[in-house]
């Protein structure tokens, strides 16, 4: 057994070569937590898409699909059992397109509904009057926090303040004329002296995951957007420097890794190419052209200090939805090891920019999140050394600068209604857009979960059209689903919206080419130890938590002591030792209440819970990995 | 590694009715990395930062990721009636999303319009229509367009 698995690893990464278009559908077995009842996804390539079930609704996520099997595979030593269906090119696009806008019109839908409840923020603030103060993201780079809207000229700065940004005012008034920027300026504002306030008009806007949702740019964001050219506008006079805490510190002072003359020279190609495309954008007819000139002229100054000092100065850019993780001693442990591995990657993300010309924005943004891991982890190592006053912020990416920052004086929009009636208004329309929301997207156990959206989604590719469903459709879709996979399958029939039927389902009833098993992190490491030291030995030291060496004891988990996957008739026994044991870990903790926060009885009672289903002869925890060195990793399947 | 194979009836009830417990008591939702350690480095396909890694997609790939969720979404929202007014408000938004600040820059981003246009079902009329209103009379914007529906058309 261990010895195929083995096997099947190794073929696993000789897969990767292959020619003809295929498409993989995923099952990945469960473990306590989420989705212990399993998981579903579909996968394309390099993106592999499954369905999230998160505050009552079903949402399509679309992720890296590297990325997936890391999360899945080794941090949470989740085998994954991949079904290769094979398909013609033509039956490929035609599949990968519709999943492709699928998501798009998913995350569409999900920004309209952060769009309508900013503008009940937007209203509430407006409300507040002078109390009132708005987060507005690039502020940050140049102004402090809870500065006011400049709706006035702004004085100009004496020479030699930011070089940088008074060689682009200069050139954006050689090309534009001497009053380009005073003209913006009364766009801006004409564009709030006009501005209305009502909400959008959810009822017209029936959400459907087949078909773009049409609606016009909300109040609020067509606000942020005027008052964000009064911003960028304000800057290009006053020339503030870019504030420090914009920047991204290991320490107070220092920033990133020396550079060479050839970098510096590259640095200042690309500075150069940057203000040219500043130039034009300051004369873009696209309403958010402001929040894009911030951040743009906050990246010409962290080049500009980049060429000045011969080190890489590179915008802070982790945004406020950053996790902060307490440092605990296993996390301490891990520094050196993820530092090294932010290194590498910082490494080649610098080598990518380097050898580019002009300003490449996407391999410049890739240099900035490569650079800011790497920083930040140098921070909390530093941190680590010291009182670690704070922990280590982790967001997933892409990461780019945002730079948020209060702002006050917020003008009232020239619309006549009272904010009152239109903030009345807004609420209303952010309620009845969730329950739109809800009614086609919301979570169903059996007509709507991870695997039943999937096969929907299909059917949507198949029918090549954004009709009602009807029993006409319904027929053409089977016979174009059996003539381009090879069968039919149902979202939801005979069990199908169980992940692991849905899984035996394809492979039955589809062309499927090839199936293969990838390990989780842990199945993997047995089975390489196996054929090391034998299987007796490494069974019996692998099989508890104390001995393990597959497995540390993660402090997310739940507390046991015995795996139990290939216990086989053992596992009742070793089920209810694991229950004697979680119970008792729950009594220490609730002891240790009132000293460790509750953790050891959250550990214990979750650890009791997925004990349970051992008792029955079912397996569902597999533990879990904070993180997995490279040298473990082996290439995805 | 073909296999076929369907679970046999004892053991698929079984394992049915332990997922539909387990299903209902924690549904479909999952955990992601999102609280550990792993997310203060890259893992995506190509982070590995070695420029040869035959195991990743290539960077070019996933560079290319908004050029190609620009065709996606130029397409769906021409087939949905979409006005050529708010379209740019769209653009913006799937380049907020991914770390794009100053998409009209890239020739790329006009070159994946007009790839997304020639995938409609438009007319010739009406695809110089689009055309037109989206370039609106700038001439390297319109080649870059007229480039990417040529390469579909």
């Amino acid at each position: 057994m261990r010895w195929a698995l083995l096997a099947l690893v190794l073929i696993s990464g000789s897969s990767l070569a292959r020619a003809e278009p295929s498409v993989d559908y995923l099952y990945i077995r469960a473990n306590e937590g989420g989705s212990s009842g399993g998981h579903a996804a579909i996968r394309f390539g390099e993106w592999t898409f499954d369905f999230q079930h998160a505050d009552g609704l079903l949402a399509m996520r679309r992720q890296d699909s590297g990325r997936f099997q890391y999360v899945y595979r080794m941090l949470e030593n989740r085998g994954i059992t991949l079904s290769r269906i094979e398909v013609t090119e033509d039956t490929y696009a035609r599949l990968r397109s519709t999943f492709q806008q699928r998501f798009l019109v998913q995350e569409r839908l999900d920004g309209i509904g952060k769009q309508v409840a900013e503008d009940v923020r937007v209203l509430e603030a407006l409300g507040a009057g002078q109390q009132g103060g708005l987060p507005l993201e690039g502020v940050g780079f140049f102004f402090a926090e809870g500065a006011t809207v400049p709706l006035e000229p702004v004085a100009r700065a004496p020479a030699g303040s930011e070089p940088a940004l008074r060689a682009l005012r200069d050139r954006i008034e050689a090309d534009r004329g001497p009053d380009a920027l005073a003209r913006r300026r009364e766009e801006a504002l004409a564009a709030l002296a006009k501005l209305r306030t009502a909400p959008m008009d959810v009822g017209a806007l029936a959400p459907d995951p087949r078909r773009w949702p049409l609606v016009e740019a909300t109040f609020s964001r067509r606000y942020e957007n005027a008052l964000s050219a009064l911003f960028a506008l304000a800057e290009l006079e006053a020339l503030h420097p870019l504030r420090d805490d914009a920047l991204a510190h290991a320490m107070p002072g220092d920033v990133g890794p020396a550079l060479d003359p050839g970098e510096v020279a590259r640095l200042r190609e690309a500075a150069a190419a940057l203000t040219g495309d500043l130039t034009r954008l300051s004369a873009s007819a696209r309403p958010d052209w402001g929040g894009a000139m911030l951040l743009g002229m906050a990246r010409l100054c962290a080049l500009d200090a980049s060429i000045a000092r011969g080190r890489l100065v590179l915008l802070d850019a982790y945004s406020t939805a950053a996790q902060t993780l307490p440092l605990t001693s296993r996390r301490r442990a891990l520094l050196p090891a993820l530092t090294r591995e932010a290194e590498a990657q910082l490494d080649g993300a610098r080598a990518r920019f380097l050898a580019g010309s002009g300003w490449d924005e996407a391999s410049f943004r890739e240099l900035e999140e490569a650079g800011n891991h790497w920083i930040e982890l140098r921070a909390a190592g530093a941190r680590a050394g010291s009182s670690g006053r704070r922990g280590l912020r982790v967001e997933p990416g892409p990461l780019w600068p945002h730079a948020a920052a209060r702002v006050e004086g917020l003008p009232a929009p020239g619309d006549p209604t009272p904010l009152a009636e239109r903030l009345a208004a807004a609420r209303t329309s952010a309620a009845r857009y969730r329950a739109a929301m809800e009614r086609v997207f919301g979570y169903d156990l059996l007509r709507r979960n991870c695997v039943t959206e999937i096969f929907r989604t299909l059917e949507i590719a198949l029918a090549g059209s954004d009709r009602a469903p009807d029993d006409d459709l319904a027929r053409f879709v089977r016979d174009e689903s059996a003539r381009r996979l090879g069968g039919y399958v149902h979202p939801t029939a005979s069990g199908n919206f169980v992940p692991f039927v849905s899984s035996a389902r394809v492979r039955a009833r589809y062309a499927v080419r090839e199936r293969e098993d990838l390990p989780g992190f842990r199945e993997q490491q047995v089975a390489e130890m196996e054929v090391r030291e034998g299987r007796l030995r490494v069974a019996l030291r692998e099989s508890n938590v104390v001995t393990a060496t597959a497995y540390r004891p993660d402090e997310q988990d739940g507390f046991f002591l015995f795996f139990t996957e290939d216990a086989g008739p053992l596992r009742p026994l070793l089920g209810a030792l694991n229950l004697v044991a979680a119970l008792g870990r729950s009594a220490v903790g609730l002891l240790a209440l009132p000293l460790d926060g509750g953790r050891g009885l959250r550990a214990g009672l979750e650890g009791a819970f997925w004990s349970l289903p051992e008792l029955a002869f079912q397996s569902v925890r597999k533990g879990t990995n904070e993180w997995v060195p490279p040298a473990l990793r082996p290439p995805p399947g | 590694m073909t296999s076929t194979s369907r679970p046999s009836a004892p053991h698929l009830y079984v394992g049915v009715a332990a997922a539909c417990l387990a299903l209902a008591s924690f549904g479909c939702s999952f955990s992601d990395s999102s609280k550990s350690i792993s997310d203060s480095v890259n893992h995506s396909s190509d982070s590995s930062g070695k420029s040869s890694d035959s195991s990743s997609s290539s960077s070019k790939d996933k560079q290319s990721a908004f050029a190609d969720d620009v065709v996606q979404y130029t397409q769906a929202y021409v087939q949905a009636g979409g006005s050529a007014q708010s379209f740019f408000d769209g653009v913006g938004d799937l380049a907020r999303k991914r770390g794009v600040s100053d998409w009209e820059a890239a020739d790329a981003t006009w070159i994946s319009i007009g790839r997304g246009l020639g995938m409609t079902h438009l007319s010739d009329a009406e695809l110089v229509a689009y055309e037109k209103a989206w370039a609106a009379g700038n001439s390297e914007r319109m080649a870059a367009i007229q480039r990417g529906v040529a390469k579909v058309r």
